[in-house]
């Protein structure tokens, strides 16, 4: 049974129980032939019967014939055509009985006080027999009026009902065997076809789709929802691959670079300054590397969930005041200034070493990306149980399409690398893993030409917001 | 030989020039992609081999092979990428480069990648001759005879480029645009100062002279 085909399993599942309702149905009807065919029987019986005990009169222990006129009828003289025997008994004797028993008497049970009905033999032939006993006033049995008639013709009835019904419960039990087989053979052809179709999506292949039903029934859905999960997959491999391609891309820019430097410069012999200069570039490049793999680091770090988050209290305006220490020298290379003045000092609740991780890359951005010369505008507030902090710059702003690729991995503005502006493209993607894990809300908002604001809101609890 | 380097990886592209320019080669560098595609629609015919990288800002590499292949189609294009999937070389090839070189590359390996384009479709040597005179391509070292003669950079990659076109006169304006890098001024003259150096090392005693000046023309090193 495990191994079968569906639609064997369906063909046999229903074959057997099509069987078990068909022999009931089988069954009751015979019963119900059976019941109506003898009912009928014992009805004209005993309606015969009756009409005989109305022309028989007790007397003196003794059975009397008064009327002659039911013995008169044709069905007690012949015997060819539908026969009913009659015979009136006494307890040690026969009264009267109908002439087409012939020789043949009916067999008696005295013994008997009520009505019975026997199945007995005539002649060798089966009978259907009524004993009716006959009873005096004061309830003393004085004989019994016999009925019977042939039971060929019902016997008949009821034996060739019941070949039809055996013969042919098997026939219809295998008919629809092998028809509820080929029906759930076509019905399941599609699936069989989809199987076929989803095994030749491979790793490699991943952009082949199965083709939809015409028909929108579950299958259609069913296809529908495995184009989707291939579709979804195909996304994460994608970004999967896309990943990797970039931290390879990433790790290896620099590693050419020194490479390279490091080849030329062996090649003869220099002077002191030329070594000095090629250390510096060599420096550089290692900076540049290990900032990426502490970048890749944070991102792994908080991949797999939140297990590292502590929950602390503290000021705002300390992280601001902090980032800004941090980031001087920077902010003073480009001459920009970082104005501060519209911050409220809120007290919030959240980790600290990621939210100022969060603030640092975006700041950082900001720098980046600020012309000289211009402002770095940072504002908190609070907002409907938020502790909102909105950064913006006067940079070149992002275009709206790309807008929402900003927080991808590696990405970044020019769809190539920008040397210029240097930077991985992870310091974003980090700030929307971390913002994620601290249930923060990110948004960005920009203006091509005119800057990109960053707006976070923090939830705030009861206990942390003071204003 | 001039080379354009298109690479935006400021490490990368200064330690190609300076490496290429010590190997006699004049080098320019362009760091970003529209910049390096009209400087290398500019003079065509000045560069003799591209090295382009394929991610860059602006204009990715492959545009810029397939706009250069639009109007030269046997210029050697060597793309230097990070890039490294067989798809991604197959590519690249198939779109119209000659050679494809993976970062972090060797840099002798990158220099035998453009020996090797250099040669193709000329005298299949990494040595050149003419007469007594035999100048080694791949130990920069220049004969006259059994006598070691001892070139600065800018003697060989001249002598080299007269060599090149045995036979054709190469006009001062040639030599330029392929000797010297597109940071000289376009003064031919200091052509003659060369030639003149080169032919106090290189003439042995009351032979023809190797270097033929073609009046009005330019210069030329005969058969």
């Amino acid at each position: 049974m495990k191994n079968l085909s569906f639609n064997r399993r369906v063909a046999l599942n229903f074959m057997g129980a099509t069987a078990i309702m068909m022999l009931l149905i089988y069954l009751t009807i015979y019963a119900v032939v059976y019941r109506t065919v003898y009912n009928h029987m014992n009805n004209d019986l005993l309606a015969e019967a009756r009409e005989l005990r109305e022309g028989l009169t007790v007397q003196n222990d003794s059975l009397f014939i008064t009327s002659q006129r039911e013995w008169r009828e044709p069905e007690h003289g012949l015997l060819e055509i539908n026969p009913i025997f009659i015979q009136v008994s006494r307890p040690h004797g026969l009264v009267k009985k109908s002439p087409n028993l012939g020789q043949d008497k009916l067999y008696v049970r005295p013994s008997l006080t009520e009505i019975r009905y026997f199945k007995d033999t005539i002649k060798s032939k089966p009978i259907y027999q009524l004993q009716f006993p006959v009873t005096d006033a004061s309830g003393q049995k004085k004989g019994d009026i016999l009925v019977a008639v042939p039971l060929k013709d019902t016997q008949m009835v009821l034996v060739n009902l019941r070949t039809v019904l055996i013969l042919s419960f098997p026939i219809i039990i295998v008919l629809l065997f092998f028809i509820t087989n080929y029906i759930a053979g076509r019905s399941i052809a599609p699936v069989n076809n989809l199987m076929r179709e989803a095994g030749n999506i491979t790793g490699k292949n991943y952009t082949h789709r199965l083709p939809l039903p015409k028909r929108k029934d579950e299958l259609y859905y069913l296809t529908k929802s495995i184009n989707d999960l291939i579709a979804r997959l195909q996304e994460a491999i994608q970004r999967e691959k896309q990943f990797t391609s970039d931290a390879s891309h990433e790790l290896r820019t620099p590693l050419s670079s020194m490479k390279g430097v490091l080849e030329v410069a062996l090649r003869k012999s220099r002077n002191q300054e030329y070594y000095h200069d090629k250390l510096y570039i060599l420096l550089d490049e290692v900076n540049k590397m290990s900032t990426l793999s502490e970048q890749l680091l944070w991102l792994a770090r908080y991949e797999q969930g939140n297990q590292n988050i502590k929950q602390e209290k503290f000021s705002l305006l300390e992280i601001l005041h902090q980032q800004y220490e941090l980031l001087e020298d920077e902010l003073h290379k480009k001459s920009l200034y970082l104005n501060l003045e519209f911050c409220k000092d809120i007290d919030i609740m959240t980790d600290w070493m990621m939210l100022n991780r969060i603030i640092q890359n975006i700041l950082t951005n900001a720098i980046k990306f600020s012309p000289e010369n211009t402002e770095i505008t940072v504002k908190t507030f609070t907002k409907e149980k938020h502790a909102a902090i909105e950064i913006s710059d006067h940079g070149d702003g992002i275009d709206p399409q790309e807008l929402d690729k900003i927080f991808d991995r590696f990405y970044q503005a020019d769809n190539s690398r920008s040397a210029q502006t240097g930077g991985s493209g992870l310091g974003l993607s980090i700030v929307k893993r971390f913002t994620d894990l601290l249930g923060i809300a990110i948004q960005a908002k920009s203006r091509k030409g005119e800057g990109t604001s960053f707006i976070l809101e923090i939830p705030l609890t009861d206990q942390a917001s003071r204003i | 030989m001039r080379i354009l380097v298109i690479e935006d990886e400021p490490g990368i592209a200064t330690f190609l020039k300076e490496g290429l320019e010590e190997e006699t080669y004049a080098v320019d560098v362009a760091y970003d992609g529209k910049s390096g595609l009209s400087l290398a629609l500019e003079n065509m015919e000045s560069y003799d081999i591209f090295l382009i990288d394929w991610m860059l800002p602006g204009l990715s590499g492959l545009e810029i092979t397939r706009r250069i292949r639009e109007v030269n189609k046997q210029v050697p294009v060597i793309f230097l990428t990070a890039k490294d999937t067989i798809d991604d070389t197959v590519f690249a090839l198939d779109m119209g480069a000659n050679d494809y070189i993976k970062k972090p590359f060797s840099f002798d390996e990158l220099l035998a990648r453009i020996r090797v384009q250099l040669r193709k479709g000329r005298e299949d040597a990494t040595e050149l001759k003419a007469g007594h005179l035999v100048l080694n391509l791949h130990t920069h070292e220049a004969f006259v005879g059994d006598k070691e003669i001892y070139l600065t950079q800018k003697e060989f990659a001249l002598l080299e480029f007269l060599l090149r076109n045995k036979g054709r006169v190469c006009s001062r304006t040639r030599i330029i645009q392929h000797v010297w890098d597109i940071n000289y001024d376009s003064d031919t003259s200091v052509i003659d100062v060369y030639i003149n150096a080169l032919r106090k090392k290189i003439q042995t005693g009351t032979d023809e002279p190797i270097i033929k000046t073609v009046r009005g023309l330019g210069y030329i090193i005969k058969e």
